[in-house]
This record gives structure tokens, C-alpha cells and sequence, in this order.
């Protein structure tokens, strides 16, 4: 059983002029956090809103801790955080938190020990009693994921979490997720935020127009480029370029250093072989390793 | 809130409006509710007493049928365009709940604020005109039951609105327009007649046939205090109207993307 499975979900809007998802299917095993990446209007918030029974699908189908969506007991152990979601203003952080657990369907006993905690957690002790209009986003953004977690569910779905959040709070974000994935949590996030993503995900997929053009582990997407950044002493720099060029390596030049390709590690020695019998010193040696956002960049493009 | 005070004070103007004017009624009965003079009944002859109290029960009662429903629409006017709002709605759809239930817990919170808010200026009102004129009239406490009726009638309406306007505002002007205006002249000219089979006609016919009915209900507010015969097919109609957008509404709540 997996914790979210898509069956070829697809979602058109407006009589089909806009295709917002075709045929995605992902299965994605339990305690996994899982990102799905993708321009704006690629469809990432279409798939959690058909996960959730929120939009209904063209066609496909998919599950959730093996329930089938359209059976609303799929959304038993689910929380969820909607990406511009808003709290009725006249309430309070505190009162949010019952009301929506209440309709989560946890007991009230349960909800008065998880309140205070959850505050705690996200830093709105302090505001606890103050009125959600008079929020910031930021604030806002925290009380919606504490939502999220309110029945402790075994799936989150967040689109977007850090939006609108400070450094400080994307951190204490990341390690309450990386703590939740601890505990066994499966969570699944849309984001834009690749450095974010790159740090807690295990899996990854890419959304482009509505269509899957690539998915796999966060490793792979972070090959190395074959590329290593050699320094030498500054007085060199034109001697070492020559030997390059003698070589016959690849390279990008730069003020104090440069960026050699390289095809395997034999290369690289015999590149510094002929630097030291040169008597350059070598002051370093770094493998360049390709960012997310790079790969990002390069597959949108 | 607002409400429960705008109710208070349509009570107290009753209070003065009836205290002021209402002098003997031994040989002329003249009488001023709301700065109008009522000399003489319906078929030129004096009315006597019992009779006049019967129309001023039900005048009064018909007053407070178009008061609250008009206040109450109003309150309840954002109940649904504010539950389909974008980011509120999804949060709520991806609990464990079926939309039915998300959809029935706002309409049956709506039915019963407006029902406690009907009650109170019914109430109050009938205490008022019971201590005063000394006739504990049932039928008057019983309008309460058609006013609630056509409200979830007209309510039901506005839900349907709502459901593709989206807006406050508009769902409540558009309800005001078609139930205030639009409705009575219908009424009026089915009543009148036209030519038959017209194009017009049958445009009117349909919607005499589709839009909640106010002329219906002072028809029937009046006719049993008064104790005229009265169709049971006025509140039958008045349900299954209601009943008909309510599913509508449903129906278009359940299929819509959010
Ligand atoms: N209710 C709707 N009616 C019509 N089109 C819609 C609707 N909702 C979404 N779309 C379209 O579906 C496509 C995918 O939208 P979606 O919100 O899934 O994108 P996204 O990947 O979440 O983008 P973002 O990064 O901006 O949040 C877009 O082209 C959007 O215009
Ligand atoms: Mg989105």
C-alpha cells in the first residue's frame, strides 16, 4: 500500500481549452517527503486539489493510504495546507485550531493537549488570542500548516508551506518537517523553493504544462557536472591557462581560478601532474556539483 | 447582531404606532396603523370590532412578513458566497466530510438564527397586541410558521444564487429584485391576465411558476386570520420551490471545482 497513488489523474478546465494535468501517475511510499516542482500554472496545486476531492477529476484516479479519493474517508489521516487559504477573521488562533480539528474529527480531550503544543511549535503562543485578521502572512502561513497537523495525520499535503516565511521561520518549518518525516510521516510539498527542497526531499518530479518530465530521487538531480574548479597561485594564472589549452581541456577562465571538465579522475591527475611539474601551486581542487535550480533551469528551459 | 436590533426597534414603532391611534370603537372605528386611516371595511359597510382587529392582526403580521424576511435575507446573505470563497472552501472540503454535510451544517445554523430572529419579533409583537387589544389570536403566532416557510423558500433561492454569482451583494440584490419587484408584477399580471400564449405569457408563466411567491403567503397570512378558506397548495408550493433550489444548489455545490 502506498501512501498517495495517482492513477493517470487528469484535469481539464473549461471544456478542455486548458489542460491543467494530463495523465500523472506517481506512487509515492510511505514516510517519503516528496516535492513537486514546476513553473507557475503547471499544475501542481490541480493534482493535491484532485487528491483531495477538491476539483474532480477529467479522469484517473487516485488513493490515499489505499482508500480510493472519492470515498471521503481517504481524508481520515490527511492534513492539508491550501496555498492562499484564509481563517474566518473573527476568530482566533486558538479557536481555529478547535474548529478545524473538530472537523477532522478529533476528540476534544486529544485537541486541548495538541493546541498548546502546536503553538508552541510554531511560534504563535503569543498571538494565541489575537484575531486572525489581524494577522501578518507569515503568521497566517504558520497557523495554516499547524492546521495541517491538528489530527496528526499520517499524509500532509502543503502547497507552498514557507511562502511568505522569514529565513528564521523556514528553518524551524524545515526541522518540524524533518521531524514529522521521523516519525514516519509521509509529506508531499509544492514548491518554489528549490534550496528548501533540496534540503528535505526524497523524492522529486517535475510538472511542466500539466505533464510529468521528470521524477526521481533528490540525488539525481544533483549529479555532478563533471566538473572540477582548479586554483592556482595568482602569479600563474596565464601558465596554467597554456597548459590547459596544451592539453586540450575544456575550461572556463576565471580571475583567480578555473572551471576544468573533465571526463574521469585519471584526467584530473594528469591535469595536476603537469601543473606541478610546472611548479604551479595548487592552492585547491573543488568538484562542481550541479544545484537543483540549475537542473531546474536547464529542463524548463 | 444588527439584526436583533433593527427588530427591537420595528417592535417599539409598532408599540407607538398602535398606542397612539387607537381611540374608542363604539360607533366609528377609526383607526391609524402606520399614519394610515382605515374608516370603513372592504365593502363600504363598518366594520365592526372583532372583524377590524382580524385585519389589523393581519396587516400587521403581513408588515412583519416583508420586515423579516427583508432583515433576515440580509443576514444571511454571505453565509454561501463566504463558504465558497477560494482557500476557505478547499480546507474545508479536504476534511473528512461529505460535501452534503458541509453544505446542510451551513444551511441548517442559517435556518436556525433566523428562526430564533422570526420567533422574537413574533413574539414580541404578539404580546404586545395580545395585552393591548386583549385577543390572544393564535393565527398570529401561527404566521410565524409561513414566514419561516417562505424564507427557506426564498433563502433556498439565494443559495442557488450564490452558488454562480458568487457574491454577497449581488446574490442579495438579485433576490431582493426578484422576490420584491419582479415576483408581485408577475403575480399581478397572471392574475390580470394577457393575451394567452403569448411569448410574454409564457415567460411570465414560467416564472410565476419558478419564483417565490410573497403575494402568495399575504394571500395566505390573510386569509387565516380572517378566517377565509385557504389553498393548502400555497405552502406546499412555497416547499417544494424551496425544496427544488435547495437541490439545485447542491447538485451544483457537489460538481463544482474549487
Ligand atoms: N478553476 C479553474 N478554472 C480554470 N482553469 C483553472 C482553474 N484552476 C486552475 N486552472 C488552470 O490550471 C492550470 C494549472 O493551475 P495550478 O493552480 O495547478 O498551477 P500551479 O502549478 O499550482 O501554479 P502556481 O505555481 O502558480 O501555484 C493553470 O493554467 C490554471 O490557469
Ligand atoms: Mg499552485
Amino acid at each position: 500500500m502506498y501512501a498517495v497513488e495517482s492513477n493517470g489523474f487528469t484535469k481539464h478546465y473549461s471544456g478542455g481549452k486548458i489542460k491543467a494535468l494530463s495523465d500523472f501517475c506517481i506512487k509515492i511510499e510511505k514516510g517519503t517527503v516528496f516535492s513537486l516542482l514546476g513553473p507557475n500554472g503547471a499544475g501542481k496545486t490541480t493534482l493535491i486539489k484532485l487528491m483531495l476531492s477538491i476539483a474532480i477529476p477529467t479522469s484517473g484516479e487516485g488513493f490515499i493510504l489505499g482508500k480510493k479519493t472519492t470515498d471521503r474517508s481517504s481524508r481520515m489521516s490527511v492534513g492539508y495546507l491550501s496555498e492562499n487559504h484564509r481563517f474566518p477573521g473573527f476568530l482566533n488562533a486558538e479557536q481555529v485550531l478547535w474548529y478545524y480539528g473538530k472537523m477532522s474529527g478529533v476528540l476534544s480531550t486529544d485537541l486541548k493537549k495538541r493546541i498548546p503544543v502546536l503553538l508552541k511549535k510554531f511560534n504563535l503562543e503569543e498571538k494565541r488570542k489575537l484575531k486572525t485578521v489581524k494577522y501578518s502572512k507569515g503568521m497566517l502561513q504558520r497557523l495554516g500548516t499547524a492546521q495541517a497537523l491538528i489530527n496528526d495525520p499520517e499524509v500532509i499535503f502543503l502547497d507552498e508551506p514557507t511562502d511568505g516565511i522569514d529565513p528564521v521561520g523556514r528553518i524551524e518549518i524545515r526541522e518540524i518537517l524533518l521531524e514529522l518525516k521521523e516519525r514516519g510521516k509521509t509529506i508531499f510539498i509544492n514548491s518554489h523553493l528549490l534550496s528548501e527542497v533540496e534540503r528535505i526531499s526524497d523524492e522529486i518530479a517535475i510538472l511542466k504544462e500539466g505533464r510529468m518530465i521528470k521524477k526521481g530521487r533528490t540525488s539525481d538531480f544533483l549529479e555532478s557536472t563533471g566538473e572540477y574548479n582548479i586554483r592556482v597561485e595568482d602569479s600563474k594564472q596565464e601558465i596554467f591557462f597554456n597548459i590547459l589549452n596544451s592539453l586540450n581541456i575544456k575550461f572556463a577562465p576565471h580571475k583567480h581560478s578555473a572551471s576544468v571538465k573533465i571526463n574521469d579522475i585519471t584526467e584530473l591527475n594528469s591535469v595536476i601532474d603537469s601543473l606541478r611539474d610546472e611548479d604551479i601551486l595548487i592552492k585547491g581542487v573543488e568538484e562542481i556539483k550541479g544545484s537543483l535550480e540549475d537542473f531546474f533551469i536547464k529542463i524548463i528551459r | 447582531m444588527a439584526v436583533f436590533i433593527l427588530a427591537t426597534l420595528f417592535c417599539i414603532n409598532l408599540i407607538f404606532a398602535l398606542n397612539v391611534k387607537y381611540a374608542g370603537m363604539d360607533t366609528k372605528a377609526i383607526l391609524t396603523v402606520f399614519g394610515n386611516t382605515l374608516e370603513q371595511g372592504p365593502d363600504g359597510s363598518f366594520l365592526n370590532p372583532e372583524m377590524i382587529l382580524d385585519h389589523i392582526l393581519s396587516a400587521i403580521a403581513i408588515a412583519i412578513f416583508f420586515v423579516s424576511l427583508f432583515l433576515s435575507l440580509f443576514s444571511v446573505s454571505s453565509v454561501y458566497p463566504d463558504m465558497i470563497k477560494q482557500g476557505y472552501v478547499d480546507m474545508l472540503i479536504s476534511k473528512p466530510l461529505s460535501r452534503s454535510s458541509v453544505f446542510f451544517q451551513r444551511f441548517g445554523g442559517a435556518m436556525t438564527g433566523v428562526f430564533i430572529n422570526i420567533f422574537y419579533i413574533i413574539i414580541f409583537s404578539w404580546l404586545i397586541l395580545s395585552l393591548k387589544f386583549e385577543i390572544w389570536s393564535m393565527s398570529f403566532l401561527a404566521s410565524g410558521f409561513v414566514i419561516l416557510l417562505f424564507f427557506y423558500n426564498i433563502f433556498s433561492m439565494m443559495i442557488m444564487i450564490s452558488m454562480f454569482v458568487k457574491n454577497p451583494v449581488v446574490a442579495l440584490l438579485s433576490t431582493y429584485f426578484l422576490v420584491f419587484i419582479i415576483s408581485p408584477i408577475i403575480a399581478a399580471v397572471e392574475r390580470f391576465g394577457g393575451s394567452e400564449g403569448s411569448f410574454r405569457s409564457i415567460i411570465s408563466g414560467f416564472l410565476n411558476g419558478v419564483l417565490p411567491k410573497v403575494s402568495d403567503a399575504v394571500i395566505f397570512i390573510n386569509a387565516f386570520h380572517t378566517g377565509k378558506d385557504v389553498s393548502a397548495n400555497i405552502p406546499i408550493a412555497a416547499f417544494l420551490s424551496g425544496t427544488m433550489f435547495l437541490a439545485v444548489s447542491l447538485y451544483v455545490f457537489k460538481k463544482t471545482d474549487f
